[in-house]
């Protein structure tokens, strides 16, 4: 929040004016070379359109939203900003989502108010912003309570979301079995959901490198591109089956996971970051000019679908001496059976990784590796072999890349090179940051938020990357160190004692809350 | 006479044209308490930053004799090996905790060693395997033995960065405790602490010389602390070893005076 220093009283009349007068004239220099008038590609070559109820739409919500931060300043309009707001975002959001809306009501059209889209967003989240900034400030008037109850209370809350986390957990694992034979569940459904758990997954097999080691690594994909090649080539050529294939997979991701260790692990930091880079970009570009093995920008098309542990195929007229999936278990044939199948199988290798690194975080090397992310120094003088306790890190986390990315491969029947682009890398890191380094839950959340709201968002078009980025912003903002960044001790001595010899953890302990 | 734990030869650490610590040669014995001290810029930490591996020694033959594990010749060991084979622990001057773990956890990490061996590298503690389970039970239990010395039992699960500073102290001291030393670094571990923290620390630093007989070296300021737990005093100034006795004889050493003090004008 930004530092006011106006006066308790409120600007004068005056004041607020000629703010109002400046906010609309510079409103007024940006909109008209910008947004009021548009190329058009006419009969007679280009044209020029005028937008003026885009310009008039954009100047009036800005005064709006402008008078609504005076009134903010102002002790005693809160109310009024609130309510103001709210209506803003209300229209802003009905706006968005006015052809769900009329589908629903079974009208031709909903009354739109903002001329396009991207206008009605806007409308919807500055009128929201607004309308919370003026509910805290609201709260924090009525309550008297002192900063340290504040605290005390927000502690609270902190704990109980704690407690709430594993209800949470099991209330997910619960929702993503039974997910297919959900009322709502369609092939869409099915086919986001793999998407989601599938990054779901890539941002726990990361999450052992940046959150739990502490190395950034911004070239994760490599290891992803090396799992889905290494799978598609060996289908390709050897004709080797998904399920032979994925070990192999993991395998030949963890060798470039050590392969990228030895030399990089000695640089830290800054440094370490990137090179993690360029090696991510040299596999990219490898993959792209090693055309007699990778077959190039084209890529490798015609991957082979898993079959249903070789017991059946999934595909209509079974392959080879596989019989079909519906015919082996005597169901009717439907195209969803292999989605489903899919969608299982992504889940259950994500339920893997989470076992693993539930479990491996209680051990000696899993101690060590946050050990090490909190002070190497440290570790070494207790005897710690850093290059080994790293490797390790490097490789179990590649290694669970490559099996995401043998799934991919299958999944998609296609992979080129153009999958495997730093955009990929930083939108995995951007899962394991934003959801809080070392939460598996939180990084669970930050992947549906990630990946499914820019799915859900998709009528926004180009548009639906803003929803991203300003997702990001507000995860920076309201929870800068991640949504769930509480960490679990990995052994607790308050339980092999008996009960009151502990003194208790001090507020401070939690680790929650912004620093 | 015994032999000593750790014999230092001729010591010499240069950065470029300057020389931190200038051919410096003492011992240090099981069960006793030997204190480096000298103003500051002495060469002090540089010493055990020579002994635990972080530098490389210039010149010199660092060896430590480790009752049952043998010879070591420290300066050509990495640092790692120096905690892990040769069992030389050290705490740092600006301490160095894991602060977002819980106490138990820092002295887990101490006993990773042992832990990963008993682990099989990890599995069978991922199997879940009993002989894992029974090495990490008498991990948690030696923890608890130096916390109840340290008198940290009450706080074990807190995160180690919130404790307050005497208490991260000690916690320090337990953890190169918990990696089973034969010598035992100190880095200024009185350096913030108030009276009654420094006393605290005294009394533990006794009792771990007694009930562990292992060596201890200290690097310490307050005279209050190397004068009433050291068996044993060196002292350095500009990189040279100026004096070496008991705590009296130092004390009484004009060159010792003249180098905290300054020299008297010769008439």
């Amino acid at each position: 929040m930004s530092v006011r220093h106006s006066a308790p009283a409120g600007p004068g009349r005056e004041a607020m004016l000629k703010e109002l007068g400046l906010t609309l004239l510079i409103g007024l220099a940006l909109c008209v070379p910008l947004v009021s008038y548009q190329t058009i590609d006419d009969v007679g070559g280009l044209q020029l359109q005028a937008r003026w109820p885009s310009t008039v739409f954009i100047l009036v919500a800005l005064v709006l939203g402008r008078l609504g931060i005076i009134l903010l300043r102002t002790p005693g309009k809160e109310s009024w900003v609130a309510i103001g707001g709210s209506i803003a975002a209300a229209i802003g959001m009905l706006d968005l989502f006015r052809d769900t809306l009329a589908a629903l009501l079974g009208i031709a059209e909903w009354p739109a108010i903002s001329p396009t889209y991207a206008l009605s967003f806007l409308l919807g989240v500055g009128g929201a912003v607004l309308a919370i900034r003026a509910g805290v400030r609201l709260g924090r008037q009525r309550s008297s309570v002192t900063a340290a109850q504040r605290d005390a209370r927000k502690e609270a809350i902190g704990e109980q979301v704690r407690k709430l986390v594993s209800v949470f957990a099991v209330a997910a694992v619960l929702f993503a079995l039974t997910l297919p034979f959900l009322p709502f569940s369609n092939r869409y459904v099915i086919d986001v959901a793999t998407l989601i758990v599938t990054y779901v997954m890539l941002g726990w097999g990361l999450n052992i490198i940046v959150g739990y080691a502490g190395l950034l690594d911004l070239g994760y994909v490599a290891f992803y591109a090396v799992g889905a090649y290494s799978y598609a080539l060996a289908a390709q050529h050897l004709g080797i089956s998904f399920w032979l294939a994925l070990p192999f997979a993991g395998l030949l991701a963890a060798s470039f996971g050590l392969i990228l260790g030895f030399p990089v692990l000695r640089l830290r930091g800054d440094y370490f970051a990137i090179v993690t880079l360029g090696f991510g970009e040299i596999i990219r570009i490898v993959l792209i000019n090693w055309y007699g093995v990778t077959n190039g920008p084209d890529g490798i098309s015609g991957i082979p679908r898993p079959d249903f542990f070789g017991l059946a195929a999934m595909s209509r007229n079974g392959s080879g001496d596989l019989p079909p999936f519906h015919e082996y278990f005597g169901l009717e044939y439907s195209s969803e059976h292999r989605i489903i199948f899919l969608y299982y199988l992504i889940v259950a290798m994500a339920a893997l990784v989470a076992i693993f690194t539930v479990r491996i975080r209680k051990l000696p090397i899993g101690r060590a590796w946050e050990a090490l992310r909190e002070d190497d120094i440290a570790c070494a003088s207790l005897g710690i072999n850093r290059t080994t306790v790293k490797l390790a890190a490097f490789a179990i986390s590649a290694a669970w890349g490559g099996f995401a990315g043998a799934f991919f491969a299958t999944r998609q029947g296609f992979i080129s090179p153009e999958s495997f682009t730093f955009i990929e890398s930083a939108i995995i890191l951007a899962i394991v940051v934003m959801g809080g380094m070392g939460s598996l839950v939180g990084i669970a959340i930050a992947a549906v938020l990630l990946i499914g709201l820019p799915e859900v968002f998709r009528d926004l078009a180009e548009y639906r990357m803003v929803a991203f980025g300003a997702g990001l912003v507000m995860i920076m903002i309201w929870r800068p160190r991640g949504l769930l960044s509480h960490r679990e001790p990995s052994v607790l001595l308050a339980d092999r004692m008996p009960p009151g010899r502990l003194a208790p953890k001090p507020a401070a302990a939690a680790g929650e809350g912004a620093e | 006479m015994k032999r000593p734990l750790l014999t230092v030869e001729h010591l010499t650490m240069r950065f470029g044209g300057l020389t931190a610590v200038d051919d410096v040669s003492f011992s240090a014995w099981d069960g006793e308490i030997t204190a480096i001290i000298g103003p500051n810029g002495a060469g002090k930490t540089t010493v055990f930053n020579c002994l635990t591996g972080f530098y490389q020694p210039t010149v010199g033959r660092l060896a430590l004799d480790h009752p049952t594990r043998g010879r070591f010749l420290l300066e050509r060991l990495e640092a790692y090996r120096i905690g892990r084979d040769a069992r030389v622990a050290r705490t740092f001057q600006n301490i160095r905790l894991f602060p977002r773990m819980t106490v138990l956890e820092n002295l887990l990490v101490a006993q990773h060693t042992n832990l990963m061996r008993a682990s099989w590298y990890s599995v069978a503690g991922l199997l879940g395997l009993a002989n894992y389970r029974h090495a990490e039970e008498a991990a948690i239990e030696k923890a608890r033995h130096y916390m109840e010395l340290a008198n940290l039992v009450e706080v074990a699960d807190w995160q180690a960065g919130n404790l307050p500073y005497g208490a991260q102290r000690r916690l320090e001291i337990i953890r190169a405790m918990c990696s089973d030393p034969a010598l035992l670094c100190l880095d200024e571990p009185a350096a913030g602490l108030n009276p009654r923290e420094s006393g605290q620390l005294n009394d533990l630093l006794l009792l771990l010389r007694q009930e562990k007989g292992i060596g201890v070296l200290l690097i310490e300021h307050d005279m209050s602390v190397v004068m009433r737990i050291s068996d044993h005093v060196i002292v350095l100034d500009y990189g040279k070893k100026i004096s070496d006795g008991t705590p009296e004889e130092v004390q009484n050493d004009p060159r010792v005076i003249a180098a905290y003090l300054g020299e008297e004008e010769v008439a």
